[in-house]
């Protein structure tokens, strides 16, 4: 009875800490290697990264943010839908395009350095949006990818 | 007061003269093109000219053969898209517009030009936008375009080039036909002659290894037609993306190939099959001495009889046996 106990008090301690280390752990296993390089140049990344989002996230701001992701910004095409990376044309793409639903990604990357990105595109195959959206859209949009790294928002709903 | 009225009309005559005839020698125009297997007719006029060329990207399916569809990525709604002809010396303001409907962003690269990508990094042109620029047509040849928007090799496995000739100063020797082939290699996910509507197969594309080859993948369908005695002209463009094209038109011998479309240096002679790369194109000539269909195919062979890489050239006219005849063999005793 009493070795039931220990087990079941365990179980309960144990088998959720070991579910959130595997989540973590996963998320960085689904990231690819690059998934944590800095895209922006060392000289500028000072710079960019002091940028400050002037669009503020709102029900409507996102709903116009979603339009530009699906599309004349083609987004989804390659980072899918739901921001899993996943689009039609993903797989054409080595390294494949940004999971943005990667909780760890979110964390390291600031708007300034997705809006530098969105700006000049990146060497795996991003094409720069510098003359296509205005900087408005631009931050638009990264209030919107945001959304993907939460797990209720407008960008996980369809 | 009659007279004074008078004057003045003849005044006024000769004003609008004067300005048509300035105006008239480098007229501005919009560049008349094509689609597949036309050829706009040859300029008869001097190069210097204010071009205007206007393009516009879409995504349609097509057949791309019987009961097998595809979404092609096309430049006016043709694979290849129009065949441009403007004149060594003239100015060309390329004006891109990306259908609305349009899925994914385009551009073009035209090898003629000599410029940032060829045009693309002015071209990047999201769906229902316009971009434009300006280029001087230094170099006379025949050149390949091709959209430039990543994924590129995506973007010209769908379909996306075309041909564009910069005819040199003082033009390309008269003939009686001139045509338009391009050849394009393609990847489906279902194995070839696999029904319904085909998505693209980046993994077949990657390994270099086709489900269909093909001439004029999505263009006007007919064969190319010629009359006995007549010197006919195809530009042979090639899109690729991967396949090196081994041109020949069966039953007939190139009396004159301008290679690798490099117009200005000494064409080749009597030339049975000629080489051409993606990303690369070709002029040959050649006299129909002899009514026949011509077929055209890329000499490796597989391509032509077993993924579709065949065109026809239908010659009608008068037999000339001094040239070819069919002797009539005997039976059994006709062998080897």
């Amino acid at each position: 009875m009493k070795i039931k106990f220990r087990f079941s008090f365990a179980a309960v301690l144990v088998i959720p800490l070991y579910l959130t280390f595997l989540a973590f752990h996963t998320d960085i296993a689904q990231a690819s290697d690059d998934a944590y390089d800095v895209k922006v140049p060392e000289s500028k990344l000072a710079e960019v990264k002091a940028l400050k989002n002037v669009v503020a996230s709102n029900k409507k701001s996102l709903s116009e943010a979603k339009a530009i992701y699906t599309g004349k910004g083609t987004c989804f095409n390659c980072h899918g839908e739901k921001g899993r990376g996943d689009g039609e044309l993903a797989s054409s793409f080595e390294p494949p395009p940004r999971n943005f639903t990667l909780s760890g990604w979110q964390k390291v990357r600031s708007d300034g350095e997705l809006f530098y990105v969105i700006t000049n595109g990146t060497e795996s195959g991003m094409p720069g949006f510098g003359d296509m959206l205005s900087d408005e859209e631009k931050w638009s949009l990264i209030n919107y990818i945001r959304e993907f790294g939460k797990s209720k928002s407008l960008a996980s709903r369809k | 007061m009659a007279k004074k009225m008078k004057l003045a009309v003849l005044v006024l005559i000769g004003l609008l003269v004067s300005f048509g005839l300035n105006n008239g020698s480098y007229a501005d125009e919009t560049a008349k093109l094509t689609t597949a297997p036309e050829v706009p007719p040859a300029l008869n006029r001097a190069g210097g000219a204010e071009v205007t060329v206007e393009l516009e990207t879409t995504e349609k399916k097509g057949a791309i053969a019987e009961g097998v569809e595809y979404t092609y990525w096309t430049f006016n709604g043709t694979v290849p898209g129009p065949f441009v002809r403007v004149k060594e010396g003239d100015t060309v303001t390329f004006n891109l517009k990306n259908s609305k409907d349009s899925k994914n962003i385009h551009s073009i690269d035209i090898h003629a030009v000599t410029g940032p990508g060829g045009g693309a990094k002015a071209t990047q042109t999201p769906p229902g936008g316009k971009t434009a620029f300006q280029w001087k047509a230094i170099n006379p040849g025949i050149y390949i375009y091709h959209c430039a928007t990543a994924h590129i090799p995506t973007h010209i496995a769908n379909g996306m080039y075309g041909l564009l000739l910069v005819e040199p100063a003082n033009g390309l020797p008269k003939v009686d036909k001139e045509y338009y082939v391009v050849q394009g290699d393609f990847y489906t996910k279902g194995k070839t002659g696999a029904k319904g509507l085909q998505a693209f197969d980046v993994e077949k594309a990657r390994a270099e290894q086709p489900t269909y080859v093909k001439f004029n993948a999505m263009a006007t369908p007919g064969n190319l037609k010629a009359n006995v005695g007549e010197t006919v002209r195809l530009y042979v463009g090639n899109g690729g993306p991967n396949l090196t094209s081994s041109f020949h038109v069966i039953g007939e011998i190139f009396d004159t190939v301008y290679q690798l479309g490099a117009v200005g240096s000494e064409p080749a002679k009597n030339v049975q099959t000629t080489v051409i790369p993606p990303g690369g194109a070709a002029i040959v000539e050649f006299k129909v001495d002899v009514p026949a269909a011509y077929i055209l195919v890329d000499h490796a062979i597989f391509r032509a009889i077993d993924k579709g890489a065949v065109g026809i050239l239908e010659v009608t006219g008068n037999e000339n046996p001094d040239v070819y005849k069919a002797l009539k063999s005997g039976g059994a005793d006709a062998g080897h």
